[in-house]
């Protein structure tokens, strides 16, 4: 028997409906001689504390927003060709056991591009024994990436293919991203953890390389250097990065100093 | 000669497929890939289910209330449309049977006049009429008024024997006039016996006979006039 149309109702879930409490950097800063501790902030100002004391401030119901670093949650432009649909791709590209996701950006010639991130099995389990609760509700998972983007955004005028190099404690993260149809795209991304001097240029090369050969698009014109305590002086992280891009007569390259921007920046995508 | 057949061209396009809709066919309000696993999501999408489930029955119950409200407002200003409606015909039919009445009367009436008309009479019936109205000192109002050519004395047999001396056999009746009306004052029966003479009186001009009947109840007079001759 059929139901009268009065009855059926779709229940289908959007999580962009529900708003995150709490948004947690996952990506550690060191904390005394061995422990670790997490940034985040419930929308207003930013709190680093040990796994402990972030463990007192979430509650049963909190929902949770996570950043990621780029390796745990891959994010790729993915150009799909008109006789493909995105969820072909991804059925073909990735297995049943991890988390896709798929966003559109816009027609690209004959083709779509679409932004696709995942998380796979492996990383669930390291972003799990990360967190300092066994009972949560995750209903958001960003890239690094995506989210300092959205914090320099909100800062600069930005246009086309841009280098974000987000300087933290010990580490340097390296993100190659474009602006698309006014959406934000993460063509590559790398981390310099030791031997920075040396490995820095290399993987600027390959970066501009990598964004203007599989990704089509323009290479890179806009450098922005982010963040605090920087394992290198940021005169000389300038340097490298304007011999690695040379013969390129306009890069501009920019300073922004800011300990938690992707904590900030995923706040500003949320509100936005 | 056999000419070779042409290849087939095949120039099928697969239209390009359109970002992904809901059940509903609304674009969904995305604003960016969210790889989340079901078992992180688990409780907040209960939750959402729930008040999304929440908000579907009250806006159901709504709604239904509100066709309810709806359909008993109709109803109720429908029937109250109805029975105004319906008072106002019934006025108008009461209205068109009194009409009907009024006109009934006048054709009667008018039947009455075309009979009169027919009767073939010795003196017209109008110079009869004015003979009874005028005969009258005081004059009165009149009730009603009726003429037969040919009726019978009934009971005025013994008295118009006995006022005439003559047999009711034995004359012929020209007509009887029935009168009921009021006069102005309380009167006795020498108004009575005045009514009779003056008639008497008018009719003998024209060559016939009048015996009065009239009875007296204060200022109410009902009087039989019988012509003869």
């Amino acid at each position: 028997m059929k139901l009268p149309s009065l009855l059926d109702f779709d229940v289908a879930v959007d999580l962009w409906k529900i708003k995150p409490d709490l948004y947690i950097d996952l990506r550690p800063f060191p904390y005394g001689m061995v422990e670790q501790a997490y940034a985040y902030s419930f929308g207003g100002d930013v709190t680093v504390s040990s796994r402990e004391e972030l463990a007192t401030a979430i509650g049963e119901k909190t929902k949770i927003g996570l950043v990621l670093p780029n390796n745990m949650i891959s994010s790729k432009l993915i150009l799909v060709p008109m006789e493909k649909s995105v969820e072909e791709v991804i059925e073909d590209s990735f297995g049943q056991d991890c988390a896709v996701d798929s966003f559109f950006i816009g027609d690209i010639g004959l083709e779509r591009a679409y932004v696709v991130n995942a998380i796979d099995a492996a990383s669930k389990t390291i972003i799990e024994s990360q967190l300092p609760i066994f009972e949560f509700s995750i209903i958001r998972a960003i890239p690094a990436s995506f989210a300092v983007s959205q914090f320099l955004v909100s800062l600069k005028d930005i246009n086309g293919t841009f280098l974000i190099v987000e300087t933290r404690p010990y580490e340097m993260y390296l993100y190659a991203c474009a602006m698309m149809e006014d959406k934000i795209v993460t063509l590559s991304s790398d981390v310099v953890k030791a031997n920075i001097k040396d490995v820095l240029s290399e993987k600027i090369v390959f970066m501009n390389h990598k964004a203007v050969r599989f990704y089509r698009a323009d290479s890179i014109l806009q450098v922005f250097i982010v963040g605090e305590n920087s394992p290198m002086p940021l005169d000389e992280i300038s340097d490298v990065v304007l011999s690695a891009l040379r013969g390129k007569a306009k890069v501009s390259i920019e300073v922004v100093e800011e300990s938690f921007p992707a904590i900030k920046g995923a706040w500003i995508f949320e509100n936005s | 000669m056999k000419i070779p057949k042409l290849p087939k061209l095949n120039f099928k396009f697969k239209k390009p497929k359109k970002p992904k809709n809901n059940k509903n066919g609304k674009k969904l309000d995305k604003k960016y890939a969210n790889p989340v696993f079901d078992e992180w999501k688990a409780a907040a999408v209960t939750d959402l289910s729930n008040r999304q489930m929440r908000f579907h029955v009250v806006k159901n119950c709504v709604l239904c209330f509100t066709v309810f409200c709806f359909i008993a407002v109709a109803s109720v200003s429908t029937g109250y449309y109805a029975s105004a409606k319906r008072a106002e015909v019934n006025e108008v039919i009461s209205r068109g049977n009194s009409l009907l009445n009024e006109y009934g009367r006048t054709i009667a009436d008018l039947e009455t006049y075309e009979r009169y008309a027919d009767m073939k009479q010795k003196v017209p019936l109008y110079v009869q009429f004015a003979a009874l109205i005028s005969s009258s000192k005081m004059g009165f109002f009149m009730g009603s008024l009726s003429f037969e050519q040919a009726a019978g004395l009934g009971n005025l047999k013994e008295s118009f024997v006995v006022e005439t001396g003559q047999s009711a056999d034995a004359v012929k009746i020209l007509g009887m006039w029935k009168i009921r009306g009021l006069l102005m004052q309380e009167v006795d029966n020498r108004w009575a016996i005045s009514y009779k003479n003056s008639l008497e009186g008018m009719f003998s001009l024209f060559g016939m006979k009048s015996f009065v009947s009239a009875s007296l109840r204060g200022s109410d007079m009902e009087a039989t006039v019988v012509l003869y001759e």
